[in-house]
């Protein structure tokens, strides 16, 4: 079964958004701080609803907050 | 070390100490000869019904405990006490696949257990193997969690 590696613009947009903290993220979209980190982190692929949560504070669509690398589609 | 990982490293350290100290009593009752161990499922029965709130209410004391040095600790390095106590999809995820290998183990162990009758072991064997497992499964299920939190999902 392929495995899709999910990457993210998340760091950068919280940077973007005057330096947005970690706590204040997931305070906005109802999640731990660790759980952002392990996001950022690429350690955890969320699910749809925590996607649009997040791409809706940064008043982004998903797909400018998530996406997929072609070469590091893993089989 | 995060909260989460720091809570299922305290979760160890008090599953281990609270069955081992209550072991301990339980088998100085029965060398003692206070425990009557002449009816075998009236005192398993008794020794696993009051373990059972035993084991909550030092729990509840340990995680009090815990959350207060962990406050204490938090202040004295000078950081802002984070205490990530919301639980969201993650932990959800993490809380069900630790569970699933907790509940592997603890089905190996009631098929042993059940083996060990086979055999004609005694009956006091098949309840020290159900909570051996039991105990087991709880450990192997917060090491999973420390892994889980530590890896990814």
């Amino acid at each position: 079964m392929t495995k899709l590696v999910i990457n993210n613009n998340v760091r950068t947009l919280r940077f973007f958004n005057d330096e947005m903290s970690q706590k204040d993220l997931a305070k906005a979209v109802g999640v731990s701080r660790q759980t952002i980190v392990a996001i950022e982190k690429g350690q955890y692929s969320p699910t749809l609803e925590l996607c649009f949560k997040i791409a809706l504070v940064f008043n982004k669509t998903i797909d400018e907050v998530f996406y997929v690398e072609k070469n590091q589609i893993e089989d | 070390m995060t909260y989460q990982e720091t809570k299922s490293l305290t979760n160890i350290i008090s599953t281990i100490a609270i069955t081992g100290i209550y072991a301990i009593i339980i088998y100085q009752r029965v060398l003692n000869g206070i425990a009557d161990t002449s009816d075998v499922f009236k005192f398993w029965a008794l020794t696993i019904l009051i373990f059972i709130p035993i084991s909550i209410a030092a729990r509840i004391i340990i995680m009090i405990i815990f959350s207060i040095i962990n406050a204490t600790v938090q202040t004295a390095k000078g950081e802002e006490i984070d205490i990530d106590d919301v639980v969201d999809e993650r932990d959800k995820l993490i809380e069900l696949k630790s569970m699933r290998i907790s509940l592997i183990i603890f089905s190996l162990g009631f098929i042993i257990a059940l083996g060990t009758q086979l055999i004609d072991m005694s009956h006091h064997m098949f309840f020290i193997t159900l909570i051996a497992f039991g105990l087991i499964s709880e450990i192997v299920s917060d090491i999973s969690m420390m892994v889980y939190y530590r890896k990814g999902v």
